[in-house]
């Protein structure tokens, strides 16, 4: 066999392993078909061959990673089975805290910062015996809106796709590394669509769940009142069940919320007949024109769902996608200045030119601005949950735009700025982004499905039909 | 919506000082004047009366207990 032969045959094979999805895995090693040792070689490899390309991964723990794949397969051998996620890797963008780790959020001022606890959504993947592979890139403490960030110490992730384009953010490593199959699951944050849109522009699952459902203990803030951690995968299925490890109230986090966790996983076959659908359309064609593709595949997804028996309903919001925005900005960088002002005041010539601008672009903002945007908020979210509550579901656009290329900053901050996902950060709904078709240049296009509060059952089920209907999750970028 | 509010590049050197930014050169208060600039405009657009809002949770006007 020569080398290329060899490349070859080792690539298909770890292929098969690493486009697993997390229920087919979960299988094969519940049955001891598969062994965790073999499914984190794997991943590692293709991390050790593909990370340099798309820079998905900032550290990888391929030494630990390897050690705790050999205790999960000691515990399944030994009859000791913890559940779905034994034995599945994971990645965690760079911002959450990992105890022994470098936690670097992508900037200087953390480049060796090593953490001596772990973020509690962390701590629940690991208790399910779940493995971490290692941090995923990101914009600069997670923050931006589209800017390319080339001052950091790491350059940006690259879309799996076709490298020369977006590779969104700001959990853009989260979102390269799940479509890669240098992951089975990443945990992102999203203050106005971080989960979401890197998701959209892989054609992956990112779900913002409801503000509150899950723990941001241990996550770096970008905005308290915002921020959302949430799960990139390559299906609904898989999310169901990182969503049933990780829901749940955490004494570390006061604003996370004491309910029932529903097996999310349960109901995801029941279909969508009868159920009441609104759309919002807005988004895409009043307050951003959207590109025709783009377009034909929202009303396309918005067909299907028809034809699998769902009631169609037109509703609105009185709020354009620029009020939300403009929301998140200002509640977000004052937020965001609290945070980080001592390393503003003291080290702002370490920070990247974006996270800088930030603050020094909103000097301005005065205590009266925060407050009234809170107010303003607070009617907007009203509003919004009219709207959501009169139906089971909600579809509606995230990114309008097809993905552009990654060095035309501004391509790539329309396609963020005018995208619908801050809506649902402003109001606290779950928001998924899904997969609805390829354009022109081979790059995925999406749309949103969001729902009532503490609904990510309905969410979830209503993408998972739209997605069996559709197989659009089958395809696979061509990375070699 | 209100009428744009302005700033001066003497208002933004007050509160470059007062936030106590460190070597805050010509080159910074620049940038800092343009961007802020770019911000009134779109701070104009917040609503001039926002309704009275008397709920004691309204700053995390999102759903908790």
């Amino acid at each position: 066999m020569n080398d290329a032969t060899a490349l070859a045959t080792a690539t298909a094979a770890d292929d098969v392993l690493a486009y697993l999805s997390i229920a087919e895995a979960g299988r094969l090693i519940a049955t001891k078909k598969l062994s965790p040792v073999e499914l984190v070689d794997a991943h590692l490899e293709r991390i050790a061959r593909l990370n340099d390309r798309f820079l998905g991964y900032i550290t990888v723990i391929a030494d630990e990673a390897r050690a705790q794949a050999r205790t999960a397969e000691a515990e399944i051998m030994g009859g000791r089975q913890r559940g779905p996620l034994h034995g599945i890797p994971y990645g965690l963008k760079d911002n959450y805290y990992t105890k022994g780790v470098r936690t670097t959020a992508a900037s200087r001022l953390l480049w060796n910062w090593v953490p001596d606890i772990d973020a509690t959504l962390h701590s629940r993947l690991q208790a399910a015996g779940a493995i971490l592979l290692g941090k995923h890139n990101t914009w600069e403490y997670g923050t931006g809106l589209g800017e390319p960030q080339t001052d950091l110490p790491v350059p940006p992730a690259r879309n799996a796709w076709n490298a020369d384009y977006f590779a969104g953010g700001s959990s853009s490593g989260t979102g390269v590394s799940v479509a890669a199959g240098l992951a089975m699951l990443g945990l992102g944050s999203d203050t106005g669509g971080s989960v979401r849109v890197p998701a959209a522009v892989h054609g992956l699952f990112g779900l913002k769940p409801t503000y509150g459902l899950l723990s941001r203990a241990g996550i770096l803030p970008n905005s308290f009142s915002l921020d959302a951690p949430g799960p990139i995968t390559r299906s609904v299925h898989d999310t169901a069940v990182a969503l049933e490890a990780m829901a749940g109230a955490d004494v570390n986090d006061p604003t996370s919320v004491e309910r029932p966790v529903p097996r999310y996983s349960a109901d995801l076959d029941g279909g969508v007949n009868g159920f009441r659908i609104g759309v919002i359309r807005r988004f895409h064609t009043r307050d951003v024109s959207g590109d025709a593709e783009v377009v034909e595949a929202i009303e396309a997804a918005i067909e299907v769902l028809r034809g699998l028996g769902a009631e169609i309903v037109e509703i609105d919001v009185p709020y354009s996608t620029q009020d939300y925005r403009l929301v998140t900005r200002v509640i977000g960088n004052s937020e965001s200045l609290a945070i980080h002002e001592q390393d503003f005041r003291e080290r702002g010539a370490e920070m990247g030119k974006v996270l800088r601008e930030k603050f020094m672009g909103s000097l301005a903002i005065s205590a009266l601005d925060y407050v009234k945007a809170t107010r303003w908020r607070r009617e907007m979210t009203l509003a919004t949950d009219a709207a959501v509550a009169q139906c089971d579901a909600v579809v509606c656009a995230g990114p309008c735009f097809k993905v552009p290329l990654a060095d035309e900053p501004e391509a790539t901050s329309a396609y963020m700025i005018g995208s619908g996902t801050c809506v649902f950060n402003v109001s606290g709904h779950p928001a998924a982004s899904i997969c609805t078709g390829f354009d022109t240049n081979g790059l995925p296009m999406s749309v949103q499905i969001a729902g009532k509060y503490w609904d990510e059952a309905m969410v979830l089920r209503v993408a998972a039909a739209y997605e069996r209907a559709t197989g659009w999750r089958e395809r696979r970028p061509r990375l070699a | 919506m209100d009428e744009p509010r302005t700033i001066t590049r003497d208002e933004i050197a007050a509160l470059v000082r007062r936030l106590g930014i460190e070597n805050a050169d010509d080159a910074l208060l620049a940038r800092a004047l343009e961007l802020n600039s770019a911000l009134m405009g779109q701070l104009a657009r917040l609503p001039k009366n926002v309704g009275k809002d008397v709920e004691p949770a309204h700053v995390f006007s999102v759903p908790l207990r």
